[in-house]
């Protein structure tokens, strides 16, 4: 009888787990990194539904972007080969990027931007550049180390390459799933908190979906500080 | 009858040599049989010749993208590992790795200290070549590519190499992780005269 309760009681507790995805009470975030509010989603994400926050992006041709931008510290990392197509600048809930591609090089160049501490005269806490070949990018090009929380807490960047027909990327964090939409046909830049420092690598966890919301894959990436 | 066995003994033998065959041919489980996770050691200074010869001891060994371990037999243990597979443990550093543990640095950026790890400490630390050549983290700083001297960097978006000595006609001679199929040893490099290259240093050299 009582081995029957104790059966029930862990179930339920293991299904409330499952069901709040192992996290505490923490409320899903409305505001951004930069103080605004978080855009309203459209669509419910397939499996996601009331834990999704969606992400800011914004795309600007390389003429538009203001001198004092985060951007513009971004594209003079390029050695004045201009970006050839879109710049895409994203926002999320503790991270900030911009992503574009340069023509002559084949290049994707990422700046990467959080609330953290870091060194005095650091607009950026991290850059990545990555090499594009017909298959796509070599790897994820993960960002860790200045890059943090204002608490502290170590954040990483990476790119996410997404199936063509994916209109979101959803990342999960802590209690929550960032969704970025995705913009300029270019690799997504995505935070984790899921860093570990010790291995340089980071671990993210997530879902493409199309423009209806409907799933088209999950996936895990083990992502490495690298080259 | 017998005919038949044979053929069907001798296709699955084949199909199983095959298979280890492909199999070995990049698993080589150097870093799990080798490497270690001991904590570095703390030390008080920097020296340019001493991390000349803590990258020497890295010559001949292998390539590992993401990497950072290797022993000093002069040969490396993991020839041929797939690139751009951090997976695949191999030996050997990639070129930012290979600066981390040659420059004593700490995995927390803002911590210019000095830490020695052992040449099989799986490390590889926080630093891309491009985020080196940005100058980023608290030990390192961009400078003039005049200004370089031994053991300095030259790094673009992608590579990182350090000065092992410079010749007479300007060239210089680089100490560098350079890939799989070449693994890590010193090549005369014209990296000072390519746009694409910026100078770095480690800071707080003795000598």
């Amino acid at each position: 009888m009582l081995g029957r309760l104790v059966t029930r009681v862990l179930a339920l507790v293991v299904g409330a787990m499952l069901m709040t995805g192992c996290d505490s009470n923490e409320p899903v975030p409305t505001t951004l990194l930069n103080g605004s509010n978080a855009p309203a989603l459209s669509v419910d994400l397939e499996g996601i539904e009331s834990r999704a926050v969606l992400t800011s992006v914004a795309t600007s041709a390389f003429d538009e972007i203001e001198g004092s931008s985060i951007a513009a510290g971004c594209l003079e990392r390029a050695d004045g080969d201009r970006a050839s197509g879109p710049v895409v600048i994203r926002v999320g809930v503790d991270g900030e990027s911009v992503t574009f591609r340069t023509g002559s090089t084949r290049g994707l160049y990422g700046c990467d931007n959080s609330e953290g501490r870091r060194e005095a005269d650091r607009r950026l806490c991290g850059v990545a550049f990555g090499q594009l070949s017909e298959s796509g990018l070599r790897d994820s090009r993960l960002n860790i180390g200045a890059c943090t929380t204002k608490d502290g807490a170590a954040l990483g960047f990476a790119w996410v390459e997404p199936d063509p027909r994916a209109r979101y990327v959803a990342v999960e964090r802590n209690g929550y799933v960032e969704v970025y939409e995705t913009a300029g046909q270019l690799p997504v830049r995505v935070t984790t908190s899921n860093v570990d420092v010790e291995q340089s690598s980071a671990t993210l966890r997530g879902s493409e979906h199309a423009s209806d919301g409907s799933l088209i894959r999950r996936f895990r990436l083990e992502a490495s500080v690298a080259g | 009858m017998a005919g038949s066995r044979t053929l069907l003994v001798s296709f699955v033998a084949a199909f199983v040599l095959a298979c280890t065959g492909t199999a070995t041919a990049y698993h080589t489980r150097f870093a799990s049989n080798n490497c270690n996770y001991a904590a570095p050691t703390p030390t008080s200074y920097i020296t340019r010749d001493g991390s000349a010869t803590v990258a020497l001891r890295a010559r001949h060994e292998g390539y590992q993208w993401a990497g950072g371990c290797w022993n000093d037999n002069d040969l490396d243990d993991s020839p041929n590992d797939p690139t751009s597979d951090p997976a695949t443990g191999g030996e050997g550093g990639d070129c930012s790795g290979f600066t981390f543990k040659v420059w004593r640095e700490s995995l927390n950026e803002a911590d210019a200290g000095f830490y020695q790890w052992g040449m099989l400490r799986a490390v590889h630390g926080p630093y891309t070549a491009a985020r080196f050549r940005a100058g980023h983290g608290a030990p390192n700083v961009t400078l003039s590519k005049s200004a370089l001297t031994k053991m300095d960097a030259l790094a673009s978006d992608s590579h990182i190499g350090m000065i092992y000595a410079t010749n007479a006609d300007g060239t210089d001679q680089i100490i560098e992780a350079k890939g799989e199929a070449y693994g890590t040893n010193i090549w005369t490099r014209t990296y000072r005269g390519d746009s694409s290259y910026s100078g770095v240093r480690r800071t707080g050299w003795s000598s």
